[in-house]
């Protein structure tokens, strides 16, 4: 699967800026294709990696017990000629299980467009009064697919920040499960889903609020355009005896071509009374009063929707307060194609 | 400088603006009065390009480098790069883009077009932090963003000082007044007093007189029903304030 | 009629007063054997008379429901239903299609006199035209001569049938065909009688339009049928009433309602559903599934549905609007309340086809005791949908803490220019505005009351005068003996 000898293989210059500032990183592990490459990774304590076995599974196990910084930068590619490029898969597993503080980046990029698959797990175990800040990429090219699981589990007083940038491509199916098991324990899940040309991105979301006192909040951004297509499942789940909770959700999808479809289905499900409970959805585009605002000011049509297009995307890096992961997750997207996150065909005169 | 000729404009079917005409030329300052729903709105709506408004006949013709042009025509961001500027009585709220930026991109957008140069971006920022002192503001506004979480007067404030960082040759200014208490107003309308100059048009839409006592007109219009109905000097808004609107209905 | 203690042993229940509706009539009825299959059928058809073509249609629902599954997706779990356990057809035996409310088994009058539906001339409720339909039957139809005058046909769909073909021919079907669902198919095939509504070219149906459905014989199951057609410019307001005796046993009840509405139509159709609910213990019931749908057609037309629902051991119904004409309105407005054993899979499907058109959503649910209360929605936008706007908001009330409330909405839009707002939330009954109430000398129960009350206001506003003043009544009883 892989085409050359690992030891062989160089971490493109553009990459490792996009990825790090290595002084403010505690820890960078790097796979390619899946395989640990242990002469570029830089390796905290706490941090272990168990690669090989006849699937070449990479499994990171990072325990964290003091403030640290993690990047995990799984890069995709191929440089072998086109013609002798072949499709393959790529399984990927990482536990972490963090008992102080942590601030962890998971990116998944492929260097070129190629067609593979790649099955993803990342698992959390949040100990008592624990907290983890995630930033989670996924850019892997038109021609891939890939199904990402996330497994959080929350106890007493811990709390967790996780953000996604979900680049579209063939197929990019996530689902993401929390359980709030511990009382006083938090979560925020925030994505931006950027899908196009004919990209589609699946997302289940299912949060279990099982005791007393907990708390989520989701906001969830997607912009669709040409003939990608963004389906969102959020489902809360409140038990009996999770009272004083509290549950907020908000989808909004700006769906900007015709041939873009967006399907939405925010669920609550709740058992206890003595809760707080909402969810919202919206999808529709841009804000016709603000385009004529900044299109009376002198910006042309397409400059304006550029700019209320990137101004709602920063909604979801606004809120991620922790630098080193909002810093990172921002590099990435200033990357991305313009029409990727922020032009628009200006077809329709109507939007 | 701004020729409004036999405008017929209708929303929804219903007739709005009916057979209106005016002239307002470079150093005026006209004040368009008139009683709630007689068209106010919608005429400054229309010289700026909102969209849903059907015209019916007449037309709006803007003169620049000495010919008219007609407004109906143009996009919206084609006039403000010719130098229509519309202070909004209602301005809305775009957080997510800074005022700084926003001020930015306008300003660079309309030099483009004019064929002036652009300015780097310190240059660009201590022009703006001084033309904040016109209207009062702090300048660690301009990082907010834009109207996002500002009250009425600072609103109409924000509104005057992008007036005076992007230098229209047109400003239609609609019910600047309205919401504010007199100490905003004052400052508002001393933004814009020092704003008047020869060569520029000023079109003050209001529907009360106050406004006028610091912001002094050269004509007063009363437009009631969709048009014109007299026009005069500064004594007829005087004369509004002690009679009121009914004479017109 | 039995009475019941109010057992307050569980503070946190709330405890429904007695049902009074739920009192059985003694009387002599026509009855098809049990079980379903062909000669059944054609019994049905036989019995009333129907043209060559009905059978027809029946036969062909029926062959198709026979390679169909009952489906099990929706949120409620219930015993399987034998359908060969059923009866498909009871009718009292004094009732045809053309007598008069004077030659009716006078037992037949009482019971609709005790349900206060009043069937004889000197009693008749003003402004309302009445379809009386008991067990699967239609008894009688009020006012029948007023609305003629107008060109308004309101009579039972059998009557219709053979009076105008023309029109059944033309809409029977056309917004709920057989092939739908698998009630649709049974009802298809089974359906003894229901309303048909016509209101000509611009007219506003000078009188409200009323079907009450009374179930009354054992192990019989309810399949109406109703076709309401609002030509072009046309008005008309229906109201909706059922209630059926309390027994142990279940009983099914798989209705079909289609409502067309021609260029400028409004048809505004209301019910307030108070079904048995089964005992606190959860035993007996009735199983309500319904198929409810209406299709805008022309140009600015529009359909608004409104329901109180309280009872039946189990619903399973989504009044829904087809929105094809441009410009073409649909609304929904919903308040359902569920209490001690009772679940309810209830909401709305808005399909936009149309240019400009316009759907509106605003459910209320209220969960007690041991309920649960789902609503399920489905708003879509076609690609040809430009310019279509939705809002929807659900909000559900827990009061106690052992019901349970879920909301599943799914919102789907493959075109650009359409806009959907859709919010839900979940709250209790405020223990701020309780104590204020109670503070100011209102007793629990009743602030209670209120507070439920306030929180259904936006939809019974909706309701025609009489029907509000019902479901507050409606929902106050219900909520009788509550400690919150």
């Amino acid at each position: 699967m892989v085409t050359m000898p690992i030891s062989d293989f160089e971490i493109p210059s553009e990459v490792s800026e996009l990825i790090c500032d290595s002084r403010s990183t505690d820890a960078a592990i790097y796979f390619y294709n899946g395989e640990w490459l242990e002469n570029h990774s830089k390796m905290g304590s706490g941090i272990r990696v168990v690669s090989g076995g006849p699937e070449k599974t990479a499994n990171i196990e990072i325990k964290g017990s003091a403030s640290q910084r993690v990047a995990v930068i799984h890069l995709y590619g191929n440089r072998r000629e086109a013609a002798l490029q072949k499709p393959f898969s790529v399984s990927c597993v990482q536990n972490y299980d963090v008992s102080s503080e942590a601030h962890i980046v998971e990116t998944h990029l492929a260097l070129n467009s190629i067609e593979f698959t790649v099955q993803n797990a990342a698992t959390f175990v949040v100990e008592t009064g624990a907290q983890v800040t995630f930033g989670q990429t996924f850019w892997l090219g038109d021609e891939a697919t890939s199904k990402n699981k996330v497994n959080l589990k929350l106890h007493q007083a811990a709390s967790f920040s996780g953000f996604a940038l979900n680049v579209g491509s063939s197929c990019l199916n996530n689902e993401i499960e929390t359980d709030l098991s511990g009382k006083n324990s938090s979560c925020e899940l925030h994505s931006l889903i950027l899908a196009t040309r004919r990209h589609r991105v699946n997302t289940i979301s299912t949060v279990r609020h099982s005791v007393a006192d907990t708390k989520s909040e989701q906001l969830i951004k997607s912009i669709v355009n040409e003939a990608g297509k963004v389906q969102f499942t959020g489902n809360i789940k409140i038990a009996k005896d999770a009272q004083k909770s509290n549950a907020r959700q908000l989808s909004q999808t700006l769906l900007l071509s015709r041939g873009g479809e967006a399907i939405t289905e925010p669920q609550l499900d709740v058992g206890a009374d003595d809760v707080t409970a909402t969810h919202g959805a919206t999808i529709g585009q841009l804000d016709e009063e603000q385009l004529f605002y900044l299109m009376s000011r002198g910006l042309a049509r397409n400059e304006a929707r550029h700019v209320l297009a990137l101004a709602y995307q920063r909604e979801v890096f606004d809120r991620v307060s922790s630098g080193f992961v909002r810093g990172h997750l921002e590099r990435i997207h200033s990357r991305l194609p313009a029409e990727m996150s922020a032009e628009f065909s200006d077809g329709e005169r109507a939007l | 400088m701004l020729k409004v000729s036999k405008l017929n404009v209708q929303i929804d079917g219903k007739d709005v603006l009916r057979d209106l005409s005016f002239k307002v030329n470079a150093g005026e300052v006209h004040a368009i009065m008139g009683p709630n729903g007689s068209g106010k709105s919608t005429l400054s709506k229309m010289i700026a390009g909102y969209p849903g408004y059907t015209v019916n006949s007449g037309d709006i013709e803007y003169e620049i480098n000495g010919t008219y042009k007609s407004l109906l025509k143009m996009e919206p961001d084609e006039r403000a790069k010719d130098g229509v500027f519309l202070a909004f009585q209602y301005p809305v709220e775009v957080p997510g883009v800074s005022n700084f930026a926003f001020l930015r991109m306008a300003f660079n957008s309309i030099c483009r077009h004019q064929g002036a140069p652009e300015l780097s971006e310190e240059k660009f920022r201590k022009l703006v932090e001084e033309k904040t002192k016109l209207v009062e503001m702090a300048p660690d506004f301009l990082e907010r963003g834009v109207n996002a979480g500002f009250s009425g007067g600072e609103k109409k404030r924000n509104e005057i000082l992008q007036m005076a960082v992007l230098q229209p040759r047109l400003a239609i200014l609609d019910e600047t007044d309205s919401g504010l208490d007199i100490d905003a107003l004052r400052v508002v309308a001393n933004g814009v007093n020092k704003l008047r100059s020869p060569d520029r048009a000023m079109v003050l839409i209001t529907h009360y007189q106050r406004l006028l006592n610091f912001i002094v007109p050269d004509y007063v219009h009363v437009l009631a029903n969709g048009r014109i109905v007299r026009s005069g000097g500064r004594e007829l808004a005087l004369e509004l304030e002690k009679n009121g609107y009914n004479a017109y209905l | 009629m039995t009475d019941r203690e109010n057992k307050t042993s569980n503070v946190e229940m709330i405890q429904p007063t007695d049902y009074k509706y739920g009192f059985v009539t003694d009387i002599d009825t026509d009855t098809a054997p049990i079980g379903l299959d062909e000669k059944v059928i054609r019994f049905i058809s036989a019995k009333k008379n129907e043209p060559e073509w009905m059978l027809n249609y029946r036969l062909k629902a029926y062959r198709h429901w026979l390679n169909m599954k009952e489906p099990t997706w929706a949120n409620v779990h219930y015993p399987k239903i034998d359908f060969q356990k059923i009866r498909y057809y009871s009718a009292p035996k004094a009732a045809g299609a053309k007598k008069n409310f004077e030659d009716l088994d006078p037992e037949l009058i009482r019971t609709f006199e005790r349900l206060g539906i009043p069937l004889l001339e000197q009693k008749r409720i003003s402004g309302v035209a009445i379809d009386a339909v008991f067990d699967s039957v239609s008894v009688g139809t009020t006012q029948k001569e007023t609305l003629a005058k107008y060109g308004v046909i309101f009579c039972s769909i059998s009557e219709a049938i053979q009076e105008h073909p023309e029109l059944v021919k033309k809409y029977f079907g056309s917004v709920v065909p057989y092939a739908d669902n698998f009630y649709a198919a049974l009802n298809a095939a089974v359906f003894t009688d229901g309303s048909f509504c016509y209101i000509p070219k611009g007219v506003h149906c000078p009188l409200d339009l009323s079907t009450y459905f009374r179930i009354n014989a054992k192990d019989t199951g309810q399949f109406e049928r109703t076709l309401l057609i609002a030509d072009e410019g046309s008005y008309v307001n229906y109201l909706e009433g059922c209630t059926a005796p309390m027994r142990d046993e279940n009983q099914l009840h798989a209705a079909v309602v289609e409502l067309v509405a021609l260029e400028r139509a409004e048809i505004n159709y209301s019910t307030v559903q108070n079904w048995y609910t089964g005992d606190q213990n959860g035993v007996g019931g009735v199983y309500n599934f319904v198929t409810k749908r209406g299709k805008c057609v022309g140009k600015k037309s529009k359909i608004s549905w409104t329901q109180v629902e309280s009872g039946s051991a189990i619903t399973w119904k989504y009044p829904s609007v087809i929105l094809q004409g441009e410009e073409s309105v649909g609304e929904f407005y919903s308040v359902a309340l569920t209490h001690d054993y009772m679940q309810a899979d209830t909401g709305t499907k808005m399909i936009h086809i149309g240019k400009n058109s316009r759907s509106t959503i605003l459910s209320k649910g209220i969960s007690t005791g041991n309920s649960v209360n789902s609503y399920r929605g489905l708003v879509k936008f076609m690609p040809s949908a430009d310019g279509a706007r939705n809002y929807s908001q659900c909000d559900s009330m827990l009061v106690g803490s052992s019901s349970r409330a879920c909301t599943f909405p799914s919102i789907e839009s493959k075109n650009p220019t359409a806009m959907v707002e859709h919010e839900a939330s979940t709250s209790r009954i405020g223990e701020d505005q309780l104590f204020y109430l109670e503070s100011r000398g209102i007793g629990k129960e009743q602030a209670v009351s209120l507070l439920v009350n306030g929180f259904c206001r936006d939809v019974f506003k909706h309701l025609p005068l009489e029907f509000s003043v019902e479901a507050v009544k409606l929902i106050e009883m219900k909520l009788e003996n509550s400690i919150g």
